[in-house]
């Protein structure tokens, strides 16, 4: 454990480091681990990126104040996943009340200019063609949303799905059908 | 994904299946097993190669380039929130900024508090004047007035009642907006007062000014009791 190049793979090893001594090594590597899943589950709740940015901070550290609670009865994603969507949420819900409130530009909206004036073209292309996407996305019922993602871009089995969301693998085939044919539709327009 | 024992699949099953298999994401036993059952469904076939051309153009999008680009600094944010919070946790400045509140709170809660009991005294005393007054009016004062008791019962009667009252405010405040409530309280108590004992003054400090009894009453006292007070003004040393 002692040497810096040694690689921590699995959940255990890095819960078990991180619980024993803090280290900053296994904060990396849990981190590095699930941001692309927790931030991009993030970004389907918040539809920005700076918000879901924010959130999978603030995920990682109550991840992080918590994981030695973490019995390992559930998949580490699965707990990742209920602890994004709680923190979505309410980040949502403070961003409603804050809009209620102010109607100057917010510091998202400051900081997205540069960001994308940093991208090269074809990735603005790329992005704007996400964004659409994610859009449309937006458009279908959160669980259908939901189970779509999960199972197109984070590659989870129906099983991890069907813990995540409390659905049956049943519903979830039916569900994930309906999805895809829906964004076809859409796309094909 | 489950275990398919048939050589043909039903149009549901068939239908579940499609995505996955449209993404490759179906196990190669799926695989065959789903291309051996979509000829049989026409409708589902043309499913299969629409969702194909579409989902191509989005299969084309690097989404993971995309998520990369804004979570490449995550862990050292993360990190540094992580440093942030360890080192500001014991600051004085967080200790100030927790336990200022914690004290106004606690004093303001005394204060309320306090002020809650002192009411609920302060009521109860009154309620409690109340009560005894009326109790001990009709029994008592009745007593005295009908029956001619002697001065000592009288005393005792109407002390009995300046000790549930605290004093003679008490008994204004509570019916200060019923001045004739007052006015029999007063009359009441100063004239069997008067007219039964030998030494009002003892008790009447207790109901209302003794200068205004004098006042009121100055016509009424019999001539052996003035000369009673005299008597006594005379033995008192004042302090003028």
């Amino acid at each position: 454990m002692s040497s810096l190049t040694l690689v921590l793979d699995s959940d255990r090893e890095i819960i078990q480091e991180y619980t024993a001594t803090g280290s900053d090594r296994a904060a990396t590597a849990f981190v590095r681990k699930y941001q692309k899943f927790v931030f991009s589950t993030a970004l389907r709740y918040l539809q920005s990126y700076d918000d879901a940015d924010d959130a999978a901070q603030e995920v990682f550290i109550k991840a992080f104040k918590n994981l030695n609670k973490f019995r390992g009865d559930s998949n580490v994603k699965t707990w990742l996943y209920r602890i994004t969507v709680n923190i979505c949420t309410n980040f949502a819900r403070k961003r409603k009340l804050l809009s209620i409130f102010s109607h100057n530009k917010t510091d998202e909206e400051i900081f997205e200019i540069p960001a994308t004036e940093l991208l090269q073209d074809k990735q603005v292309e790329s992005r704007e063609f996400e964004e659409n996407f994610l859009k449309l996305l937006k458009l279908l019922p959160t669980k259908q949303r939901e189970i779509f993602s999960l199972r197109y871009f984070d590659n989870l089995s129906y099983e991890e799905i069907s813990n995540m969301l409390g659905t049956s693998v049943g519903g979830l085939k039916a569900n994930y059908f309906q999805a895809v044919q829906k964004i076809a539709r859409h796309l094909k327009n | 994904m489950e275990n398919y024992e048939q050589t043909t699949l039903t149009y549901k099953q068939v239908q579940e299946m499609l995505c996955d298999y449209v993404f490759e994401k179906l196990e190669e036993n799926e695989k065959v097993l789903f291309e051996a059952s979509i000829s049989l469904y026409p409708e589902l076939q043309q499913e299969v190669e629409n969702t194909r051309s579409v989902f191509g153009k989005i299969k084309s999008i690097h989404f993971d380039n995309i998520i990369d680009t804004h979570t490449r600094n995550l862990s050292v944010k993360i990190q540094n929130r992580l440093m942030k919070k360890r080192t500001t946790a014991f600051s004085p400045w967080n200790i100030i900024r927790i336990t200022v509140p914690v004290f106004g709170l606690l004093i303001a809660a005394y204060l309320l508090v306090n002020k809650i009991a002192t009411q609920e005294i302060q009521l109860k005393s009154n309620l409690s004047a109340v009560e005894e007054l009326t109790k001990v009016k009709p029994v008592e004062v009745a007593k005295i007035m009908d029956n001619n008791i002697s001065a000592e019962h009288a005393i005792q009667a109407v002390n009995t009642i300046r000790i549930s009252i605290p004093n003679v405010r008490d008994i204004n405040d509570l019916v200060k907006n019923d001045k004739e409530m007052v006015k029999a309280v007063d009359d009441e108590y100063a004239d069997f007062i008067l007219g039964c004992t030998d030494n009002p003054m003892d008790i009447l400090p207790a109901f209302v000014s003794p200068n205004q009894i004098l006042k009121d009453e100055i016509g009424n006292i019999d001539e052996n009791d003035i000369k009673l007070i005299l008597e006594e003004l005379e033995n008192e040393d004042f302090d003028v």
